[in-house]
């Protein structure tokens, strides 16, 4: 859970929904990915320009990547962890950066604001949801090369692969909806309106339904991916941004940007079921739920 | 030729870029205490157009109900100039009775000087911490005028966070003298 407002990352145990750590990072960290083979967390760092590197087991930082002139936002990583992806958006570019060596390979020129980004579930592409040019960038994720571009709504910003790997949700923040794509084919299939200035997304395991926060109205939306409609709306912490599923317990949690916590909603009842305090301005931005394979 | 082009279309589109959103939202809190019962503190806050007669720096405020564009629906739009000069047009989104909280958004563009953007508040009113008392919290979130992280002074962070937290700072008093007589 990365905290703009006091460069800190809170790490919360999920079984018992308690903050077990509070790690210092670089500043208004925003977003995160985490490489639970190895045990690291990348925690992009808006203001220092930076990644931070944790390592998970101890929660203690053991890099930080200097990036120069660069305002990281989305971060991804490849199928095997050795190659980190990180957006760019004031460059337009993502750079693709070693993790063993911490050297930036290339960089790749494709939309315009580059923001939230998603791997295949086989981890050949490399889908960009660019901002400001309302599409989302397909990448070959193994030579770096740009395939294609997919048309969406107006800003794209989260996005999240359906559990089953079989479709990309793509949130639309100023036209209010969730783009929804075939991975196969890389078309739109549907198009689903959700609440005011929506921002990040993801689904349950078996990608039956799925979670959209909506910023303005301080709510999460349900859909139901079979009809693709909204089934439930949910009332959370003010200005809810990153959220993520938890298999193991069914929950829902959402980072509220205003209210400084982690609001967990149960899956099963769509009710608010705890509020964990956290850090000043919770973001995460990425999927930031991990079971570690190894402590 | 490929390499000049390419030079020339990364030329373009740094302009571009820069207009772009910065990417850290800002964020200013006031809570404090007023003697008087939640439901008078609250009725007085909630009539949106009524801040000229509390909020000691505004000068002139002009009521109407427009049509919103992010939402389609009509709502009740206030014009506010403050002492200054600035002026800044904000539209109510929600008046919640149930939860005393008040929801309204700037509209960016030429009705607005203030040096935000992107700018929505929440205010709540809450029992107060003895009987009698309400306790109201101003919440806001906003980015810069320029909305960009490499911002030219007076559109930059500090002035924004400065002009949010002067109009709050005097809220705080306003409200408190017109409830508190």
């Amino acid at each position: 859970m990365t905290n703009q407002g006091d460069h800190t990352v809170s790490v919360v145990d999920l079984a018992s929904n308690t903050v077990s750590a509070t790690v210092q990072v670089g500043k208004s960290p925003v977003g995160v990915a985490i490489d639970a083979l190895s045990n690291r967390a990348y925690i992009t760092n808006v203001d220092s320009r930076s990644v931070s590197v944790l390592d998970i087991g101890s929660n203690k930082v053991i890099h930080e990547i200097k990036l120069d002139k660069v305002a990281p936002v989305g971060v991804a990583l490849n199928k095997s962890g050795g190659q980190l992806f990180v957006a760019d958006w004031f460059h337009d570019q993502i750079m693709v950066i070693e993790t063993q060596s911490y050297k930036q390979l290339t960089t790749i020129s494709m939309g315009k604001a580059p923001a939230g980004m998603v791997l295949s579930r086989e981890g050949a592409s490399l889908y960009v949801a660019n901002r400001d040019s309302n599409e989302v960038g397909v990448i070959d994720a193994r030579n770096h090369k740009p395939l294609h571009k997919i048309a969406v709504g107006k800003h794209p910003f989260g996005m999240t692969l359906s559990g089953d790997g079989k479709l990309l949700y793509v949130v639309n923040v100023e036209s209010n909806s969730v783009s929804v794509i075939d991975v196969r084919r890389d078309v739109v299939t549907a198009t689903i309106p959700v609440g005011e200035h929506p921002y990040c997304v993801t689904t349950n395991a078996d990608g039956s339904t799925v979670y959209v926060t909506n910023t303005h109205e301080d709510t999460v939306s349900v859909i139901d991916a079979k009809t693709q409609r909204v089934t439930a709306t949910i009332r959370v912490g003010g200005t809810p941004e990153g959220i993520a599923y938890d298999n193991k317990h069914q929950r829902v949690y959402v980072a509220s940007w205003m209210d400084n916590a982690l609001t967990v909603i149960d899956a099963k009842t769509n009710k608010v079921v705890d509020t964990i305090k956290t850090g000043a301005q919770s973001r995460a931005f990425g999927q930031f739920i991990a079971t570690l394979i190894q402590k | 030729m490929k390499k000049f082009l390419s030079m020339l279309v990364v030329a373009c589109l740094l302009p571009v870029a820069a207009l772009a959103h910065g990417p850290s939202g800002q964020k200013v809190v006031k809570e404090f205490e007023v003697k008087a019962e939640p439901a008078k503190t609250w009725a007085l806050l909630k009539d949106f157009g009524a801040i000229g007669k509390w909020h000691p720096d505004v000068t002139n405020v002009k009521l109407e109900d427009r049509k919103d564009e992010e939402s389609g629906k009509t709502l009740s739009h206030r014009l506010v100039t403050l002492k200054n000069g600035t002026t800044f047009l904000e539209k109510l989104r929600e008046a919640n009775d149930a939860d005393m909280k008040l929801d309204y958004k700037l509209v960016d563009g030429k009705d607005s000087t203030i040096a935000v953007s992107n700018y929505r508040t929440v205010a709540q009113v809450k029992a107060g911490k003895s009987s009698g008392q309400s306790t109201v919290t101003l919440t806001a979130r906003f980015y810069n005028k320029a909305n960009t992280m490499e911002a030219p002074e007076g559109q930059d962070n500090p002035a924004a966070n400065k002009a949010i937290n002067e109009l709050y700072d005097e809220a705080a008093v306003g409200l408190k003298k017109a409830l508190e007589k």
